[in-house]
């Protein structure tokens, strides 16, 4: 578990979030809209295995199987 | 670490570049309708006041006029000076599609440059300055259009072309 991850996806927050600011002002609503399904993509493939890990570790604790 | 660090700045600088190179399209086009304006024009003044034989007066309009604009008219002339029997219709209309790939005008611009060919030299002064008029007035309407699209699009491709940069800089390093 290393602390990059998170530094990695506050900055595509930022892009993101500027890029849906310039496509906004320049009247196109769509693609603002694609890129924000997209970063929200890009980070959910990031964090899913971490997730995942979390949800075997809450299994194992509570002793689910 | 420092490896990561210059490829990152080559993939930012790279994509800028594109982003500006787009961005520039749009901006050669209302430049190149607007010369394509005043080479229409000289041409006007060339047959109504010295009445000077078509292949002539294409060639000084290639000369007064920029760069990008005056392949069409160049090509034109030395397709007529060649003297293979080609009408000035079929000499125009080739000149025009070979030089579309060079410029930075669109389907549009390109019939109606094809219809002024259309009308070039096949009759009498006035009807001649009739079809010159309609002409322009349908460049200067393209021309109004190609500075709308420009304002919407050039400052967008640039800034697009950073951010992109920045984001393939995130996600593969």
């Amino acid at each position: 578990m290393n602390i990059d991850l998170i530094f990695k996806i506050a900055a595509i927050g930022i892009l993101v979030s500027v890029l849906n600011q310039v496509l906004m002002r320049a009247g196109r609503e769509e693609m603002a809209m694609m890129t924000t399904l997209a970063g929200i993509v890009v980070v959910l493939m990031m964090v899913i295995n971490l997730i995942s890990n979390l949800f075997e570790n809450v299994k194992t604790i509570f002793q689910l199987y | 670490m420092i490896i990561k660090l210059f490829l990152g700045i080559v993939i930012i600088i790279s994509s800028t570049m594109v982003g500006i190179a787009i961005a520039n399209r749009y901006a050669m086009r209302p430049a190149q309708l607007r010369a394509l304006q005043s080479g229409i024009n000289i041409l006007q003044t060339e047959i109504l006041y010295f009445s000077s034989p078509l292949p002539e007066a294409l060639h000084k309009v290639s000369k007064a006029i920029s760069d990008d604009i005056s392949i069409i008219f160049n090509r034109a002339s030395k397709g007529l000076m060649e003297k293979k029997r080609y009408t000035i219709n079929e000499v125009w209309t080739r000149a025009v599609e070979d030089s579309m790939d060079t410029t930075a005008l669109t389907e549009e611009d390109k019939v109606i440059l094809i219809n002024f060919g259309l009308g070039l030299g096949n009759s009498d002064k006035e009807s001649q300055v009739r079809h010159f008029q309609l002409i322009m007035e349908q460049i200067k309407k393209q021309e109004v259009k190609a500075e709308e699209i420009r304002k919407k699009n050039e400052k967008l491709y640039k800034s697009l072309g950073v951010l992109g940069g920045m984001a393939i800089t995130v996600l593969i390093l």
